[in-house]
């Protein structure tokens, strides 16, 4: 995930910055996947280092892999910190990071949580489809801007998407460059994330904490309440306009009292779509989860259930489309559609993981979202323009006797240097890196 | 074949879970615990007993850490009473304005300390089991359909129990275990009492769940923070405490007694340690020789439809 | 439970497909097939009623014929059923089986089906036995000795040739009856026959074998793959047993699953206590040989009478016959004696606004039908009502109310004995 790489990449000290937050740490808490969390949780209580071989008896013996890279992803968010001794007798041992794990503690224990105060019921506040038929415009957007030149997004957005390298100027306009391609092809919530680290990258060391820690706070409110504003300090009411712009929160205008998260913020930190079903009893209606639409089949013909313009031109980048009714739009994928896109920098694994993402439920079903023959087809295609590979090399010839030619090209090949050779006109080609040795060889030899 | 790794790849780190949780809350038991700990004979140094009280603070932290793994973690907390089990959360006064305001943990814990545990007196003490097979029953059905809204939701019932079995609940709590083991949903217990549950360690081995009984309760929050809260998909590769075996071996119904053989009405599957005449469940008189797996030419004796001669049929054998 | 779901989502997909079987109404409530041809017209008006506001909503009565042919084998009377089974389960491996009318043939369909419903068999009888026997090339041979242990039948089922010859009928049921014979009197005996040809190759007069059938107190029905044949008919009907022709894949597995349920004993069958032992699981530091595979093992339950030591339980010990089984196994066949009453269902229109399902706390939604326990008249919807009859056997309402019984409610079903059932109880001791 997106997120784990930025804080990966933090020093210990901001990231225990960030901890200082009991909306930060559980946040990241349910981001981890699901061994992680639980070795958190079997060491919340311990207050004293463990020894790490101990650790190892919390796993079965067959997924001591899958162990490991657990406990790396907690030493690289220093959530666990390592106490390496340096005698003989002790081993290393392990714990958690007092800061985080004082944290967590305090909200396991704390009962009455709110983020922020909730407004008033009022009958003004928007529905829960037009919260996501909003946020969902919001940000298609910001897709067709990168996918067609025609509409102009504020100003905001159009810088970052300058400084992501997702566009580039030219003649005056914007135009998408090939990084740009693949963004496209993303899921929505990495999408969101390469522009919000190019935000928070924009600002100073101090507000990147103070913005992070607002936006790990925003996925704790509940889809459909409205918030107040005016609880916000200075720095995270601007970041609530800026988040605006994006689409992850409502408000009625930028003077109004009241914001409105949206399905796309709640779950911007778990990078899963939130299904609405925490309060079985009140609500009656379970929200759909986004719905895929793309039926591929095994004779490449693509049959894309959709009327989103958006939608149907991010298929044209690898799809020739042939026609479109109402509610579907069909198209091939041929040899030179792939290559088109292939050129554009979209790569093969990307395009299939596109199709399989948004594959429609009833293909999802039937257990193949995307047919094995055009996904080997794709890979093929995209192999095929990669057949000429460049090597720098040096060619040798007229080689004096035919012993000398055979040396040579033996030596070269035990040192792995050898490309080619040809024994009829003792030709042997050799990279660059060979050139010295062989020489001295020749000379040593045969000189 | 790579194309369906990645695909399970995804399916796999999802750890949403449905936690079906029934406590205890049997007055009885948990009031003559308070008077035990009051008198102060319950304590030793090895083991350790809480007060229901206590037992609540922890509950709620474990709710709590439960609900912050996932946020679409999914929670329903169950009590059996004496007499009644019945749904804490989530209840049919949602919608009461004085609840709709209330996050789920508090409206847990306000259902859960309007117990009033004082008057243990006042209930007859002939009626003091709790109805466990009840809340199990419920849970079940409450599984069922949320499965069916959110088929890859991995379910799992949590039980902490401080009370004895009820003997009269056998076969209806026995019909719970299979169904959860048929659906595959694990059933862990947390015993709370000094003595173990023979029904509860069935349920769990079973059904491939944890059992536990913990010896020092103060530190009840460990036991659940490290065992309890393994969800269903993480117990695939981490290591949890189940039960090894169990002793299987039935007793009798007429004396109790535990028994190696013994003597099974071919109509009610009654268990007996010793030959008689008629069955005592069912009424029905017996061939007078013992069968063996043999062809037999003895004549027929007259039957009686089960459930009908319960009456007489109990009297014969006292 | 979600198997039953993809059936019945199958069944409708498969009536959207061109096919023969598309003009077939299966569903016909009465139970009564007919060519759509036959049918009277639709009046598709009967499919919405009109709710209290005036407002329209789509008519129930699919689901109610859906779940009232899931649970007609549940609308018994308490009656006294053989707990202890016997069955034979006799093949028809001729060469009829290589007709291609079941997709992919009527062979791989049986198999199949079969095992499923040997595995399902097991587990809601788990005392009891099978006994697998084929017939092809006019000659029945017996496969598989009686036994509870299902894998092995499969297997012998698996290994079997098929698609020789023809069938016969009489053989088949001669060396079921040598087989059965030797079974206690107290069991029931069984005969299952899945049949798949038109015709049959007898060397005697059959009317002698239905005499012994009879005089055996053997049950004998039929389930056929292709037609029904006047003579298994007449057997079945001799014997108490039932005939079945089925209509497609999915009722070719619904037939055989209702052979699931224990049925009700015939006439006066002996009873008897019968003599088990409930050995105890032993792990060893050596390993010693068992008795049923003949390997060295650690661990094993030993026979209280004979100390000789068997893989897995429920078993027969191999030296002094006695049954042995462990308490769960028994457990498990208690629900067939003390079922829950069927429910009844409830008019919707007389739910107050804040009702809720008592299982599972769905409010009410138009279009469900909602059911009411005669014991404990409480109220639950149609998903809840077949999780009880099918799965749970237990009505959480009367669970609830254990220690003050209700009053008998009087239900057409006539079913008043039924309180009484959760008296007996049956300890388990560590």
């Amino acid at each position: 995930m997106k997120i784990f790489e930025y804080l990966s990449s933090l020093s210990q000290n901001e990231l225990e910055d960030l901890y200082q937050d009991q909306w930060t740490c559980k946040a990241i808490l349910r981001t981890l996947p699901p061994r992680a969390k639980q070795y958190i949780l079997k060491m919340l209580m311990i207050d004293y280092p463990i020894p790490i071989s101990s650790a190892k008896e919390w796993t079965s013996s067959t997924s001591m892999q899958t162990h490991k890279e657990a406990l790396k992803k907690l030493f690289d968010l220093k959530i666990i910190l390592l106490n390496r001794s340096y005698q003989q007798s002790v081993s290393d041992s392990i714990r958690l990071n007092p800061i985080y794990q004082d944290n967590i503690k305090k909200s396991l224990a704390d009962m009455n949580q709110t983020v922020f105060t909730t407004q008033k019921e009022t009958n003004k506040a928007p529905t829960i489809e037009a919260l996501d038929a909003f946020s969902k415009s919001q940000w298609e957007k910001v897709l067709y801007f990168l996918s067609d030149e025609q509409t102009k997004p504020s100003p905001l957005i159009s810088e970052l998407l300058l400084t992501a390298d997702l566009t580039k100027p030219d003649n005056g306009s914007l135009s998408i460059t090939s990084e740009g391609f693949k963004f496209l092809l993303k899921d929505v919530y990495t999408q969101i994330w390469t522009l919000l680290i190019v935000y928070l990258n924009n600002n100073t060391p101090e507000k990147k904490k103070d913005l992070l820690t607002f936006l790990f706070k925003l996925s704790f409110l509940q889809l459909g309440k409205g918030y107040l504003v005016s609880n916000l300090n200075d720095l995270q009411k601007e970041l609530l306009m800026d988040l605006k712009q994006f689409g992850l929160i409502y408000m009625v205008s930028n003077q109004s009292v009241a914001f409105y998260p949206t399905r796309l913020i709640i779950s911007l930190t778990t990078g899963k779509t939130l299904s609405l079903f925490q309060n079985i009893a009140a609500e009656r209606e379970i929200s759909q989860k986004e719905q895929g639409y793309i039926i591929l089949e095994t004779n490449y013909r693509l049959y894309a259930y959709t009327s989103s313009s958006l939608q149907i031109s991010l298929l044209s980048l690898f799809v020739k489309m042939l026609y479109r009714l109402p509610n579907l739009a069909v198209g091939i994928i041929t040899r030179e559609s792939i290559r088109t896109a292939l050129i554009h920098g979209i790569t093969a694994d990307q395009i299939i993981e596109f199709v399989r993402h948004n594959a429609h439920p009833n293909a999802v079903n039937n257990g193949h979202p995307i047919p094995d023959v055009v996904a080997e087809q794709i890979k093929l295609w995209e192999a095929e323009r990669n057949r000429i590979g460049y090597t720098k090399s040096v060619l040798y010839n007229s080689f004096p006797t035919t012993d000398c030619y055979n040396a040579t090209v033996k030596f070269a090949q035990e040192q792995d240097f050898y490309i080619y050779s040809n024994d009829s006109n003792k030709t042997l080609i050799v990279n660059e890196n060979g050139n010295d040795p062989i020489r001295t060889f020749i000379r040593r030899n045969f000189g | 074949m790579e194309n369906n790794s990645i695909a399970n790849n995804i399916d796999e780190d999802d750890d949403t879970s449905l936690l079906v949780i029934i406590v205890d809350c049997n007055i009885y038991s948990w009031g003559n615990r308070e008077k035990l700990l009051k008198e102060g004979t319950l304590n030793d140094e090895k083991k350790t007993y809480i007060t229901f009280s206590k037992f609540l603070e922890h509950l709620m932290v474990f709710i709590n850490a439960y609900l912050m793994l996932n946020q679409e973690n999914q929670l329903s907390v169950l009590c059996s009473k004496i007499g009644k089990s019945e749904f804490l959360f989530p209840n049919h006064t949602a919608n009461d304005p004085l609840y709709s305001e209330k996050t789920i943990q508090e409206q847990i814990l306000h259902k859960l300390q309007n117990m009033d545990l004082n008057n243990i007196n006042e209930t007859e003490e002939r009626n003091i089991s709790s109805s466990f097979s009840a809340a199990m029953s419920m849970a079940l059905c409450y599984i069922s359909r949320i499965k069916k809204a959110t088929p890859t939701i991995r379910p799992r019932i949590v039980v902490f129990n401080v009370s004895p079995d009820v003997s009269a609940q056998y076969i209806s709590v026995m019909n719970c275990i299979f169904s959860a083991q048929k659906q595959s949903i694990p059933v862990d217990c947390c015993i709370l009492s000094q003595t173990d549950s023979t029904f509860l360690q069935q349920a769990s081995h079973l059904t491939n769940g944890v059992y536990l009984k913990p010896q020092n309760q103060q530190q009840l929050t460990q036991y659940l923070l490290s065992t309890f809260l393994i969800d269903t998909y993480s117990r695939k590769f981490l290591a949890y405490p189940t039960l090894k075996s169990v002793d299987y071996r039935a007793s009798c119904f007429c004396h109790k007694k535990i028994v190696d053989i013994g003597f099974v009405c071919s109509v009610c599957l009654s268990i007996f340690c010793k030959y008689s005449s008629s069955c005592s469940t069912c009424g029905t008189k017996f061939s007078l020789k013992i069968e063996l797996p043999k062809k037999t030419t003895t004549a027929n004796n007259t039957t009686t439809v089960i459930g009908g001669g319960n009456q007489s049929a109990t009297a014969s054998t006292k | 439970m979600n198997r039953k779901q993809n059936k019945s989502q199958n069944q409708s997909l498969y009536d959207d497909e061109d096919g023969p079987v598309h003009v077939l109404q299966t569903n016909d409530g009465d139970g009564t097939n007919k060519y759509k041809w036959e049918n009277r017209f639709e009046r598709p008006w009967d499919m919405i009623e009109e709710d209290e506001d005036g407002g329209l909503r789509p008519s129930i009565d699919e689901e109610r014929n859906n779940r009232n042919r899931r649970l007609r084998k549940g609308e018994n009377k308490r009656v006294r059923r053989g707990m202890q089974r016997h069955l034979c389960l006799v093949l028809d491996l001729s060469k009829t089986l290589a007709n291609q009318d079941l997709k992919p043939s009527r062979y791989f369909v049986m198999l199949q089906s079969c095992e499923l419903f040997i595995k399902e068999y097991f587990d809601q009888n788990p005392i009891s036995q099978i006994s697998l026997i084929i017939t092809k090339n006019s000659k029945a041979e017996k496969i598989t000795e009686l036994s509870g242990n299902p894998s092995r039948h499969i297997q012998a089922m698996k290994d079997a040739i098929a698609m020789e010859g023809e069938p016969s009928i009489q053989n088949a049921l001669d060396v079921a009856i040598s087989n059965l014979s030797f079974v206690p009197k107290y069991g029931s005996r069984e005969i299952l026959f899945l049949f798949s040809s038109l015709t049959s190759c007898d060397p005697r007069d059959l009317a002698a074998t239905i005499k012994t059938l009879k005089a055996e107190n053997i049950r004998v029905s039929f389930i056929h793959l292709a037609a029904e044949l006047y003579i298994c008919k007449y057997i079945s009907e001799q014997t108490n047993g039932t005939s079945k022709v089925i209509l497609n894949e999915e009722h070719l597995q619904e037939s055989l699953l209702e052979n699931c349920q224990p049925p009700p004993t015939i006439g006066k069958v002996e009873a008897s206590l019968v003599e088990m032992g409930f050995p105890q699981k032993q792990t060893l530091p050596f390993p010693s040989p068992c008795i049923c595979h003949e390997k060295m093992r650690f661990s094993g339950y030993s026979c209280p009478k004979c100390s000789s030591k068997s893989c897995e339980l429920p078993t027969e010990c191999q030296i002094c016959n006695l049954s042995l089984v462990s308490s769960p196994h028994l457990a498990r066949s208690y629900h067939h004696l003390f079922p829950i009453p069927m429910f009844q269902e409830i008019n919707w229109r007389t739910l107050s606004g804040d009702f809720s399902c008592y299982g599972c706390l769905i409010p009410p939604t138009s279009s469900s039908l909602y059911f009411q326990c005669p014991r404990c008249t409480q109220s639950f919807c149609l998903d809840c009502d077949l999780v009880i009859h099918e799965s749970l056997h237990n009505c959480p309402g009367c669970e609830n109310n254990l220690d003050n019984p209700p009053a008998v409610v009087d239900n057409s079903a006539g079913d008043t004995t039924t309180t009484t059932n959760t008296t007996n109880p049956i300890e388990i001791n560590t």
